[in-house]
């Protein structure tokens, strides 16, 4: 529970910090692929465009480390996600080479809403099954 | 610290030559190892060049290799265009354009019926396809590459990889297996001329689908 308060307040951003703790303490891969197309839609809400490698900086440096992307995961999360028409590519020439940036469709945006707050009552339930609050009983 | 211009060319020929021979795929892999290697370079300026290479390409072992990534992309674009071509083709299932498609089938049932043999009538309709065919093949090896790169997409979008291929083998075969109740059954034969109608659909909506990739990948990547 300190450390979940202390990743809060780490992130300075509520549902992200909420996401990538789940994530982190997940050994289920399932629940992680899961997870991981919602954190990338998060990120991409919060920051307008974004490339591979900065994802996966960005996490890591939410995280304070703690949490790596792995670019086997990382990469068909994207390409799944732009084949769905959930993000949109724009690439840019940037030093000597060409850079692929992605950014939320309109359809995506509205599905960041709905998947945010799925995963948020995942999060709530979870947290009720395994560590429910105490009865107040006299 | 920034990696010069030949430098940048030796990683994406580094990614090339590990058989990716997808233009997005060498662009995308490029950026990240040379991003991935000027922050490593950045934090240890002793490091030589193929030392950070090495640094950055341990991150793409396993189940992250270029080539797993690459298998995951066509998987992924190969199952996409396939959804996205029945929600098309389902669209000429649905008002307005189902007259359309009423219409294909209702004036291929009733030219067969003037044939004495009804089943060489459907053959020919789907040998009438094959021929078709040989104008998009000819316009998939002119668009499979542009300005001499080739896409996984341009490559998934292909209408001969899409259903139409399989709809004329599956036709085909089936008229082989059905010959004599073609003749016979009327039945037998509407739902023949309804499953070439749905092999044109297929056809149709192939062609649109490739036309619309290879502009949204002229567009995405500036190239003619």
């Amino acid at each position: 529970m300190i450390m979940y308060r202390n990743l809060m307040y780490i992130c300075f951003r509520k549902e992200i910090a909420l996401h990538l703790l789940m994530i982190k303490n997940m050994k289920n891969s399932q629940l992680y692929k899961g997870s991981l197309n919602t954190i990338i839609m998060k990120l991409l809400e919060e920051n307008g465009k974004m490339y591979g490698y900065e994802i996966t900086q960005k996490v890591k440096a939410i995280t304070s480390g703690e949490l790596n992307i792995t670019e086997g995961a990382l990469y068909p999360a994207l390409h799944k996600l732009e084949a769905e028409g959930i993000l949109d590519v724009e690439i840019e020439k940037v030093d000597n080479r060409m850079r692929k940036y992605y950014k939320l469709t309109e359809k995506g945006t509205t599905e960041t809403v709905n998947r945010l707050s799925e995963l948020e009552d995942f999060i709530r339930n979870m947290q009720s099954l395994v560590n429910p609050s105490p009865k107040l009983e006299f | 610290m920034k990696l010069t211009q030949e430098q940048t060319q030796y990683i994406f020929d580094y990614v090339s030559s590990r058989d990716i021979k997808w233009y997005e795929l060498q662009v995308e892999l490029t950026d990240h190892m040379v991003s991935s290697m000027e922050e490593i370079w950045e934090k240890d300026p002793e490091l030589t060049f193929h030392q950070v290479k090495q640094y950055a390409e341990n991150n793409f072992t396993g189940d992250s290799s270029f080539k797993s990534i690459e298998k995951e992309r066509t998987e992924i674009l190969g199952k996409e265009f396939r959804k996205e071509q029945w929600k098309m083709i389902g669209e000429y299932l649905k008002f307005p354009k189902i007259f359309a498609s009423i219409i294909v089938v209702f004036l291929t049932f009733k030219i067969s019926l003037y044939f004495e043999e009804p089943r060489k009538f459907v053959a020919g309709l789907f040998l009438f396809l094959i021929f078709v065919a040989i104008p998009m093949v000819y316009s998939y090896y002119k668009n499979r590459k542009i300005d001499g790169n080739r896409f996984i997409e341009i490559e998934k979008s292909n209408p001969l990889t899409l259903l139409f291929g399989g709809f004329i083998n599956f036709g085909l075969s089936l008229g082989n297996v059905f010959k004599e109740e073609i003749n016979e059954y009327a039945l037998v034969l509407f739902l023949f001329c309804c499953l070439w109608a749905l092999t044109v659909l297929c056809l149709i909506t192939g062609i649109l689908l490739q036309n619309k990739t290879i502009k949204r990948v002229k567009e995405q990547y500036q190239l003619n």
